[in-house]
């Protein structure tokens, strides 16, 4: 699938980046087509700009250049990739921003006649979060987490069929004390997420059992026999 | 009474505008002493840098721009937030706003050993929101309202114990007639002006 994944953290040598690499390889090892926006390195302004905000008012998009690829590629992208720390249980501004700027009308959204809002990302089929969490679990749960149900429900409302997008979730909680080896089997859980899909994987080794040549053994190695080798 | 208002609208002939300004005249009315904090008209950068993430356990003292608006904070009794909701929630302007003042000595600290922060803003006893909405209310039903969590549950923990919260939000932008905007902007003033008493 056509991917594009989207990195908002402003240091290289953080967790996050670590995130960022194994998701990457990962997709990559699945077969998809990858594209990086790192948000900072590319010095990208948060802030929508006053001709933006009045283009947008009149349902239209007046994008600079950089919001102009950024655009291109998410109407290309079959699959939205998302990987942030949740700051004050929300989003980091660059992302928010990001969004704000990019998720304009006639890329997210139109309105159809009777002036209702009608979700307009129609290659999209699955957006996955990846997000980091100095609180604890039930601290998100009591206060909601923000920044989670501003992509899975907002973000799944800018598609024709909200319905039939699939949202996938990874969160690591409690970053400021998880140990080493938490943070490992973090990044073990994002590789086996977004590397080639488990069921996959199952498929082709049912595949392969009912089109081998070869004589079917059992797991303890006696042989299986087919209905009419005898 | 000391009262904080902060502002977010990219454009200043705009219905946000008029919220902001009708909120800063309700509050004279009502005889408080108020600072404004007009986010895009000051050019603020609402992204938080390498080097403040860096040093986010010495706060302050490593983000000098931040100063004079954690001073204000530090002063509220009231702390009043006008904007327009985006995609659920604040835009990134106040979005960022919050990441970079609310740091450590001036919105909490985390005291050696401690696994929970200790808020610090116990002097801030009102948080009013001043919002509107493009869609109707169902809408942000189902995204769940993330922008109203992160202020009324989120930032409300940071703030006196009793803190009340006054949520003002004009739904359905988009559709909505003259007179709706103009009844809202009489609502708003109407509450703000008891604010002081």
């Amino acid at each position: 699938m056509q991917t594009l994944v989207v990195w908002a953290h402003p240091r290289h040598e953080s967790f996050s980046h670590a995130v960022l690499d194994t998701a990457v390889t990962a997709l990559v090892r699945a077969g998809h087509h990858v594209d990086v926006l790192d948000l900072y390195a590319e010095d990208y302004q948060a802030a929508m700009t006053q001709a933006e905000w009045t283009a947008y008012s009149e349902l239209r998009a007046e994008p600079d250049a950089t919001t102009a690829a950024h655009i291109a590629l998410v109407c290309a992208a079959e699959q939205l990739v998302f990987i942030y720390p949740t700051w004050w249980f929300g989003l980091p501004a660059i992302l928010k921003g990001w969004l704000e700027r990019t998720m304009v009308p006639g890329v997210a959204f139109v309105l159809d006649e009777q002036g209702a809002v009608r979700g307009n990302l129609g290659s999209l089929r699955r957006i996955i979060g990846i997000s980091t969490y100095g609180s604890a679990r039930w601290y998100g749960l009591l206060i909601g987490d923000a920044g989670r149900r501003t992509i899975s429900r907002s973000l799944r409302l800018s598609t024709p069929n909200p319905l039939r997008l699939r949202v996938g979730w990874l969160a690591l909680h409690r970053m400021d004390t998880v140990d080493e080896d938490g943070r490992k089997a973090f990044l073990e859980r994002v590789d086996r997420r977004l590397g080639p899909h488990r069921h996959r994987r199952a498929a082709t080794r049912l595949l392969a059992r009912f089109t081998r040549r070869t004589p079917l053994t059992r797991r303890n190695g006696t042989p299986i026999e087919r209905i009419g080798d005898a | 009474m000391r009262v904080l208002v902060v502002h977010a609208h990219p454009h200043p002939a705009s219905y946000g505008a008029a919220l902001y300004e009708r909120v800063v005249s309700a509050l004279r009315t009502s005889g408080a002493h108020i600072d404004t904090i007009d986010l895009w008209a000051e050019g603020f950068d609402p992204r938080l840098s390498a080097h403040e993430h860096r040093t986010h356990r010495i706060g302050l003292a490593e983000r000098p721009t931040m100063a004079p608006h954690a001073e204000l904070l530090r002063k509220a009794d009231a702390l009043v937030l006008v904007y327009p909701t985006w995609w659920g929630g604040p835009p990134a302007m106040l979005k960022g706003w919050l990441d970079r003042v609310l740091c450590e000595g001036v919105a909490y600290t985390l005291p050696e050993g401690a696994d929970r922060i200790r808020p610090l803003l116990r002097n801030i006893r009102t948080l009013v929101v001043v919002t509107t909405y493009g869609s109707p209310r169902w809408v942000n039903a189902l995204q769940g309202e993330p922008g109203r969590r992160t202020l009324r549950r989120g930032l409300r923990t940071l703030l006196s114990r009793r803190a009340r919260t006054i949520w003002l939000g004009l739904y359905r932008m988009d559709t909505n007639t003259a007179e709706d905007r103009s009844r809202f902007l009489d609502e708003v003033a109407r509450r703000l002006e008891r604010l002081g008493s």
